[in-house]
């Protein structure tokens, strides 16, 4: 944590824990960081506490313990000054279904524009990046779900966040929407600069798109690495089977 | 197979706690609490009218006949009515009822010229009884009915005496003699009773108005925050670059416009529904309860509709965000009803002229009454509990806003509360099941 500097991190994230009320204790400890402009992906088994983290992260929910700032920010001191510079897409969100796709990114986009021009700027980059060509023009409660993810994404990556946090962004979608989702979150990564923190199932998902990985097991990190190199160090064919090696022994 | 589906739906529908609330319990506890306050407020206000009675009845009399007939009504006021008089000299009957109501005394029985002569000949006297009715309420009517009954219980005594004393009178007049015409002065206007009659008709319905609005409110503002949990659009909402208490402020905006076009539209209706009565029956507009408090009361009266449908909606707003779901959110809502139908009911049958004054301030200061008691306190002249009223309304609509803006700052909007009782139950049912 300490090799790469405080001024190159995008997230810390230091001795989490996240109690609910009654009890359950979602995350027990968990430390990571991410660095600037790379994609980190949190993989785990379901109820491991990756949606959690991404709540904390994204101000959602205040930590029980721990601390975690976004570029040098306290996430509970300072959530107003972290909530300007992420962008968060939950995993199961939605949009407003009497909307139409359009009218939905103008209402975002001025919620952080500058001016007028700034915000249609916006409207039009998202616009190109959902894909969604004529059909922004329809109300969202036409779209399909696949659809309503891409206008989501592009909602997501439209405001040029300096961290985007993604939880779950392909969940439940046909292969070509995700793999539209994917390349745009890789593609806009890249020639934005954009950090992007996003949590998955998917192992393949995981792979392509990010740089590094941290395994989470009932709140806790148990692994960490790039893709590839976890792979090797595991000393098996692909990360799902890390993921199965590192989760099942832990 | 419809068995299984039945059960499904039932537990499904059962095990939802905030529904059990909101459909089954509210209005249960609607009933009952209208029931327990109608049979209270009616019960109170015959007991004050009995108790007014019971002392003696006091009224001016204007006596422009100075015969027989009239002094035996004067014997009979005092020994059967236990009436304390006081006499007046001649006069319009308003303007001489308005200097009696000045010395508390709230009727005037007036015997016109030729009574005793009319009676002495066989034929039928007219008495005129002029009542201040100081409020559309059960107990001001009662009382207005104890005055307004004199000249049928004078003919019941007279009639007694015509037929002991000879048998050669004509039986139709024998066996009423008198007969008489009874008018108020309510609101400062003299009016006919029957369209007093009309306009308390009017008044009972009333409540049923703001009701609807207050209730429609609450719903559509509890929908609000159910469909931002519902669509999953909350999420996104409280993670964008405003402040939590922006959200709140824009949803409340909305609100207020809901409220202002819901009161407009609901005063149109209700103005349109009042003239029409009150036309039905030979009056207009100008005869009607709205016509009687003049554009000025009519503006107070929206003022505190639109007040009640601002708490509602506010309500409707933080309670509907306990809920998971539009369903849950709007059970909740059940709630809202039973605090608003209440007290409006309290407040129609109070008497703002004849109820004690502590008892008034203090339907006055229970939130949703002012529709009612703006009206009332209008048509009363006893503006003191309106401006109670609107206060206390606007005192509660402020701590519900300050209780809604906590409710956004916190995580709780998202986790919800009772998980641990919730587990506890969970665990108590698999250790039972095991």
């Amino acid at each position: 944590m300490e090799r790469l500097g405080r001024v190159n991190l995008a997230v810390e994230v230091k001795e989490l824990v996240k109690v609910y009320p009654g009890g359950v204790a979602a995350v027990r400890g968990l430390s990571f960081v991410v660095e600037e402009g790379e994609i980190y992906g949190l993989i785990g088994p379901n109820g491991a506490g990756k949606t959690t983290t991404l709540r904390i992260i994204a101000t959602l929910l205040k930590p029980t313990s721990g601390s975690v700032r976004v570029f040098g920010l306290d996430v509970v001191r300072e959530a107003p000054r972290v909530r300007r510079i992420i962008s968060y897409l939950p995993e199961e969100a939605g949009a407003y279904r009497n909307l139409t796709g359009y009218e939905y990114l103008s209402f975002m986009a001025r919620l952080y524009a500058a001016s007028r021009r700034d915000a249609e700027e916006m409207v039009e980059e998202a616009i190109r990046i959902s894909g969604l060509g004529d059909r922004i023009h329809d109300k969202v409660k036409t779209y399909s779900k696949g659809m309503k993810r891409r206008l989501l994404l592009a909602r997501t990556l439209m405001v040029r966040p300096r961290l985007a946090i993604l939880d779950e962004p392909t969940s439940g979608l046909d292969v070509i929407h995700a793999l539209h989702v994917r390349r745009v979150i890789r593609d806009y990564a890249r020639s934005h600069g954009v950090t992007v923190l996003l949590s998955s199932h998917n192992m393949l998902e995981v792979e392509y798109l990010c740089s590094r990985v941290g395994i989470v097991h009932q709140g806790r990190l148990v692994a960490e690495g790039e893709p590839r190199r976890l792979i090797e160090e595991h000393g098996v064919g692909n990360l799902e089977e890390v993921f199965a090696k590192v989760v099942g022994g832990a | 197979m419809l068995r299984v589906l039945v059960v499904k739906e039932l537990k499904d529908l059962l095990r939802d706690r905030k529904l059990l609330i909101g459909m089954i319990l509210a209005p249960l506890l609607i009933y009952v609490a209208m029931g327990a306050v109608m049979s209270f407020s009616i019960r109170e206000s015959m007991r004050a009218v009995e108790e007014r009675v019971e002392k003696g009845v006091e009224l001016g009399l204007m006596d422009l006949d100075k015969g027989p007939y009239s002094t035996l009504l004067r014997q009979f006021l005092e020994r059967f009515m236990r009436a304390r008089i006081v006499e007046v000299e001649p006069g319009p009957p308003s303007k001489v009822l308005r200097k009696l109501i000045a010395k508390r005394v709230p009727a005037l029985l007036v015997v016109p010229r030729g009574f005793s002569r009319n009676i002495s000949r066989g034929l039928r006297g007219f008495l005129e009884v002029y009542v201040e009715i100081g409020d559309l309420s059960i107990s001001s009517m009662a009382l207005a009915g104890v005055y307004s009954s004199i000249p049928e219980r004078f003919s019941q005594y007279l009639s007694t005496i015509i037929i002991s004393n000879s048998s050669s009178v004509n039986p139709v007049f024998a066996k009423d003699p008198v007969g008489g015409v009874s008018k108020a002065l309510f609101a400062g206007s003299e009016v006919d009773m029957a369209l007093l009659q009309s306009m308390m008709g009017q008044a009972f319905m009333l409540p049923i108005a703001p009701m609807l609005v207050v209730g429609y409110a609450a719903s559509l503002a509890a929908m609000s925050i159910g469909v931002e949990k519902e669509e999953k659009t909350l999420e996104v909402l409280l993670s964008l670059p405003i402040g939590r208490r922006g959200i709140v402020l824009a949803k409340l905006t909305s609100s207020l416009a809901i409220a202002a076009l819901s009161s407009v539209s609901m005063m149109v209706g209700l103005a349109y529904y009042i003239s029409s009565v009150s036309t039905s029956i030979g009056g207009g507009f100008g005869t009607s309860i709205f016509g009687f408090v003049g554009p000025e009361g009519l503006a107070m009266f929206a003022a505190a509709v639109f007040l009640s449908v601002l708490l509602a909606s506010t309500l409707g707003l933080y309670l509907g965000s306990f809920g998971e779901d539009v369903r849950s959110a709007q059970s909740m809502v059940g709630f809202v009803w039973i605090v608003a139908t209440v007290p409006l009911y309290l407040a129609m049958f109070s008497d703002l002229a004849l109820d004690p004054p502590q008892r008034l301030l203090a339907i006055a200061s229970i939130p949703f009454t002012a529709p009612l008691m703006v009206l009332k306190a209008l048509v009363s002249s006893r503006l003191l509990y309106a401006a109670v009223s609107m206060a206390s309304e606007l005192l509660v609509l402020i701590l519900v806003i300050l209780l809604l803006a906590k409710r956004f700052e916190g995580e709780k909007l998202l986790v919800g509360r009772g998980g641990a009782r919730r587990r506890r139950w969970g665990t108590l049912l698999v250790k039972r099941r095991a």
